[in-house]
């Protein structure tokens, strides 16, 4: 089954689209100047809203993926025991930041925990 | 999820992680990397982490290189291409750089100076010649500005230091052709087709001679220079690239670099005669032609010749040793001296491409207060080699590195590769 639906991928885009208006405002404010007067303040605030963007795009991107969450059986990386998903619909959704070109960005993914190492790992799958 | 998205464990995206590689790899110090990093790619990280990232893809590509030796030793290992080259060529040399004691704590102990070895993999396109095409040797062999620079260059980039001499000025260039002339032997050899250099890549190591052996081996296997139409490996006449060539390059021409003759015979006969720089220098011409032109047994007699007077001179000690370490070197090399017949195949007769190899990867690793763990000077050789190579492996490599999986929360601080 898909991790996003037809319906919540349209609000999701209607989401990004406010964004973009918000950094479009930003940019050009209520004068089409907002301020900005050298070249350096219009590159570094368009650059700052760009990126801002693109970590947007990427990390919706990534949470729209059906691999966040697998369930199939796999190995801790310590012990090298299996740990099992008895069920996969309630698999732990850890957050993982990522520094990027553009910065940081956040997306979850599934966790699974060894019990007796007490450790949280991710699954390569 | 990481596997798919080819992430690795360190927090970094694929894209940020070349860059923090290429700066900690290329750039003269993993602090100039990451104030590199700050500046240009707007990445804040430290010259540590820069150094702990680069390191531990260094250390991923040679575990890469070190399973394609292993297969090379029991004869598994394939070609990743489907056409032979032409002509390949291997050149071989060694550089220098300063380690350190290992776990001795902060601060440098025990320094010493130690080898890297490195491998030059050309390839040329086909050239051959009825005639050789270069009788004469080039201008700049009988400038003796030029030799001297090219002498004193030499040394540098070899040795652990290197200080600056004082010019010759009571010589000029021997040649004795009208600049008219010169321009149109110029404009002739201009108009001839040359050996094109078409891809280089590189492999370089602080690792024994027996394994750099079985490294650039594998290199050559991948790359299918065994199977190229001609193939040559050329070396300095140091005392363990023929063996190493014998070993791992039977069938293969084994050319002795004419920069290292040069330097020798320029040497010999400068101590030969020490009080009168114009009969070294007719000593040195003479010798050079001679060697150009393949006539070895005349070089090694006018070095005999030499050697044998200097021995009825009590004072002259030094000078005879040099002369007669010049004259063991060519008599050692002899077989390797036959430079006509190299021209007409189109094989290059120098290794000046190894040596500016030695030079760009001196820039990375070779400087004042630059000591090395012998782990991580490994590691940053690979990184350096692979984005000297031009087939395009610094990328790729990342497009297929062995990831290992991340501990999340209370973290384990393990990281194991996946074979």
């Amino acid at each position: 089954m898909p991790r996003i639906t037809a319906k919540e991928l349209k609000a999701r885009r209607q989401d990004f689209l406010e964004e973009a208006g918000m950094a479009f405002d930003r940019m050009l404010g209520s004068d089409g100047q907002n301020g900005l007067v050298t070249f350096e303040q219009r590159e570094d605030r368009a650059c700052e809203l760009g990126d801002a963007l693109t970590r947007r795009l990427l990390e919706e991107h990534l949470a729209a993926d059906d691999a966040t969450d697998p369930g199939e059986e796999v190995d801790c990386p310590i012990c090298g025991r299996p740990v099992p998903c008895e069920s996969p619909e309630e698999v732990e959704l850890e957050k993982r930041q990522v520094q990027t070109r553009r910065g940081a960005v956040e997306f979850e993914r599934a966790a699974r925990r060894c019990i007796p190492c007490r450790r949280v790992f991710f699954p390569l799958g | 999820m990481d596997e798919r998205l080819q992430l690795g464990g360190e927090g970094y995206s694929p894209g940020l992680l070349k860059k923090i590689e290429y700066a900690g790899g290329n750039a003269r110090s993993f602090e100039v990397g990451a104030q590199t990093l700050e500046r240009l790619a707007e990445c804040s990280i430290s010259a540590r982490h820069v150094e702990r990232l680069t390191e531990r893809l260094g250390k991923e590509r040679a575990t890469v290189r070190d399973v394609a030796c292993a297969a090379m030793q029991v004869g598994k290992l394939r070609s990743a291409y489907k056409q032979p080259p032409a002509v390949a060529v291997v050149m071989l040399d060694a550089g220098k750089a300063q380690f350190r004691q290992e776990d001795a704590g902060p601060g440098v102990h025990g320094p010493r100076w130690g080898d890297t070895k490195v491998a030059c993999l050309q390839t040329y396109t086909d050239v051959g010649y009825d005639k050789d095409p270069q009788p004469e040797p080039p201008e700049k062999f009988l400038d003796p500005k030029r030799v001297e620079r090219l002498c004193r260059e030499m040394e540098r980039v070899r040795g652990p230091g290197g200080e600056k001499q004082a010019e010759d000025k009571s010589l000029k260039p021997a040649t004795s052709q009208k600049p008219q002339r010169q321009e149109k032997q110029k404009k002739k050899h201009r108009r001839r087709k040359r050996p094109e250099r078409l891809v280089r890549t590189v492999v370089a190591t602080t690792a024994k001679v027996e394994e750099f052996g079985w490294m650039v081996s594998a290199e050559a296997m991948q790359r299918k220079m065994y199977a190229a139409k001609k193939r040559a490996v050329v070396g300095d006449g140091g005392n363990w690239i023929e063996p190493l060539g014998q070993m791992h390059f039977p069938g293969w021409l084994q050319i002795l670099d004419f920069l290292h003759l040069l330097v020798h015979l320029y040497a010999a006969a400068r101590l030969a005669f020490a009080k009168s720089p114009r009969a070294a220098w007719k000593l040195y011409e003479q010798m050079l032609r001679n060697a150009w032109g393949g006539k070895v047994q005349a070089v090694i007699d006018a070095l005999r010749e030499q050697a044998k007077r200097l021995r009825g001179n009590s004072s002259a000690g030094d000078s005879c040793r040099v002369v007669e370490l010049a004259l063991a070197y060519v008599e050692r090399n002899r077989e390797r001296m036959d430079y006509p017949r190299y021209r007409r195949m189109g094989l290059p007769a120098s290794s000046a491409p190894v040596e500016s190899l030695i030079k760009q990867i001196n820039h990375r690793v070779k400087g004042s207060e630059q000591f090395w763990n012998s782990g991580g000077l490994e590691a940053v050789l690979q990184v350096r080699a692979a984005y000297l190579s031009q087939d395009g492996r610094a990328e790729e490599f990342h497009e297929r590195r062995p990831r290992g999986p991340a501990v999340g929360r209370n973290r384990a601080g393990l990281h194991q590769p996946t074979s």
